[in-house]
């Protein structure tokens, strides 16, 4: 299934820095710079990767770019079976971040989430470890992909099982603590489905950073609708504007990548 | 009606097989059941009856074919079908991948240091308590043929993971001699030989103490926390003791207990 179009945007929220980090990569023509159609042939296989940094001012972004960097030139300098060559791309991550706190024990506590999508013809494979969603779109409903590897799920189950209240779920402050991330350090919890996922023309692909969460699954669902037809791009923009609307006083670093699915002869 | 049916079957079957077998033709026509033997001439006019059936057969057909080609093309699954589909059996393939990839509830066992102590144990709590223990059924009284045991210790981490110690009632001592009630004997030498910790359940209020060794030098912690004194103990707790980690299992508490099977037999 040939990927029609992809586009990232972000914000800061209401930070004073960006930690996020978004890179596409394409397996034959290299489609570097946001919002850029992927020209010319379709690519074999096309690369997403999001990575949410965390570890204070100078730790989390410097986390999320060695994490986004290196990933993909693992990824790249790789061949064989795609989720074999994801999974192996995450472990180089991983290594990166270590090489680096070793080198500069300052950072040591840095580290970043990592979500990472690749679609290929028999559809898409991805690797998660961490908050970062990743989102199907299909036919005006949206389901998340990966597994949430913070506490909210559990949280939630608490509230679902009546211990504590879904408000109390809702706004506690442990929501965000994270069971597993790229930090160097074993990975504890990794996500990655059992075969691909077959793709149908007009799906839409989106992974974020768990900024985008400010909206709730209906709202993304709503607007991914409104804009699919008009391409990745308007519906990365219409995300992102969407969050900054909001204008949560704590609203943190949000980023999109859009990947929308052509159709079979595109 | 009859005499109707009759000459239907006479008249198709007989432009093929000419008038000798006109009756068995009938009866074909009529039922083909009855003319097992039927053989040649039966054979024309099974056909247009064989295909009656068959001609209602094709709606459902497809519709059986559909489940074991949804592999191939999911045009109908939805976007949550088909995450589900990817990720149903998460648990199987992927866990021999990694073993990371694991229900959350183990994350309390992971959760090696003061990482998220504090939301473990709120997780922990949600453990489901040990309420089948208590029994839908009546069991029968009877003497104890040994020691009764009113609880466990499960060692999730360090030398002998994996394994359990049965806790008995009164006071049990923990070290790693042979001699000790609760013996850790797994070979990690990191704790004391002799009653580096004590756990006590006492039956009339049917609650566990964890009480540690003062005396001793290797310091022991519960929940990341190290207690000077006695502190009750809840299931699901874990108590770090050297490089050994063990979560504490109840089986006697409010719900149980084994006084109520004895206490009538007198």
């Amino acid at each position: 299934m040939p990927v029609l179009d992809h586009a990232w945007r972000s914000t800061r929220g209401a930070r004073e820095y960006q930690e996020d980090m978004a890179a596409v990569w394409a397996s034959e023509a290299p489609a570097e710079g946001s919002g850029s159609v992927a020209p010319g042939p379709e690519p074999a296989c096309l690369l997403a990767v999001l990575a949410d940094g965390m570890g204070g001012h100078a730790g989390g972004a410097l986390a999320s770019r060695i994490v986004c960097d290196s990933f993909i030139a693992a990824f790249a300098g790789h061949g064989g079976p795609v989720a074999d060559r994801l999974r192996d791309a995450l472990d180089s991550a991983n290594a990166a971040v270590a090489d680096r706190v070793d080198a500069d024990p300052v950072l040591s506590g840095m580290g970043s989430t990592l979500v990472a999508a690749a679609v290929a013809s028999d559809g898409v494979v991805w690797v998660s470890v961490g908050d970062s969603p990743f989102y199907l779109y299909r036919r005006g409903e949206v389901a998340q992909l990966n597994q949430d590897h913070s506490l909210a799920p559990e949280l939630d189950r608490l509230a679902d099982l009546g211990r504590i209240t879904h408000e109390e779920a809702r706004r506690d402050p442990r929501r965000h603590m994270l069971r597993s991330a790229v930090t160097g350090e074993e990975l504890d919890l990794v996500d990655q489905p059992i075969k691909p996922l077959r793709l149908e023309p007009d799906d839409y692909l989106i992974l974020a950073s768990d900024g985008l969460q400010t909206l709730d699954t209906t709202e993304i669902e709503r607007l991914v609708s409104a804009y699919a037809p008009d391409g990745a791009a308007a519906v990365a923009s219409a995300l992102i504007r969407a969050v900054e609307a909001v204008r949560d006083p704590h609203q943190d670093n949000a980023t999109v990548i859009a990947v929308r699915v052509g159709g079979p002869a595109a | 009606m009859g005499d109707d049916g009759k000459g239907d079957g006479k008249g198709q079957a007989g432009h093929r097989s000419g008038f000798l077998g006109s009756l068995k033709d009938a009866l074909v026509a009529a039922s083909r059941d009855d003319t097992a033997p039927a053989n040649k001439a039966a054979a024309p006019a099974a056909e247009p009856a064989a295909a009656k059936p068959q001609a209602s057969l094709p709606p459902p057909m497809p519709a059986a074919a559909e489940p074991p080609r949804k592999d191939a093309s999911p045009a109908g699954l939805s976007a949550a079908e088909a995450a589900r589909e990817v990720r149903a059996p998460a648990g199987t393939q992927a866990d021999r991948h990694f073993e990371a990839d694991q229900p959350p509830t183990t994350r309390v066992v992971r959760t090696p240091a003061a990482q998220s102590s504090r939301a473990s144990e709120r997780v922990a709590e949600a453990e489901p308590r040990t309420q089948l223990v208590r029994g839908r059924q009546q069991v029968k009284r009877g003497v104890f043929h040994c020691d009764p045991v009113v609880g466990w210790l499960v060692i999730v981490g360090g030398p002998g993971m994996g394994a359990f110690k049965p806790i008995f009632e009164g006071n049990n001592t923990i070290g790693r001699n042979a001699g000790q009630r609760i013996a850790l004997d797994f070979g990690d030498d990191a704790i004391s030989g002799d009653e580096q910790a004590y756990i006590r359940y006492d039956s009339s209020d049917r609650s566990f103490l964890f009480v540690p060794n003062l005396s001793k030098t290797n310091v022991v912690s519960l929940n990341d926390k190290r207690p000077t004194g006695a502190v009750e103990l809840h299931a699901m707790d874990v108590i770090t003791m050297g490089r050994t980690q063990l979560v504490f299992v109840p089986f006697c508490g409010s719900e149980f207990d084994w006084a109520e099977l004895v206490e009538t037999k007198d």
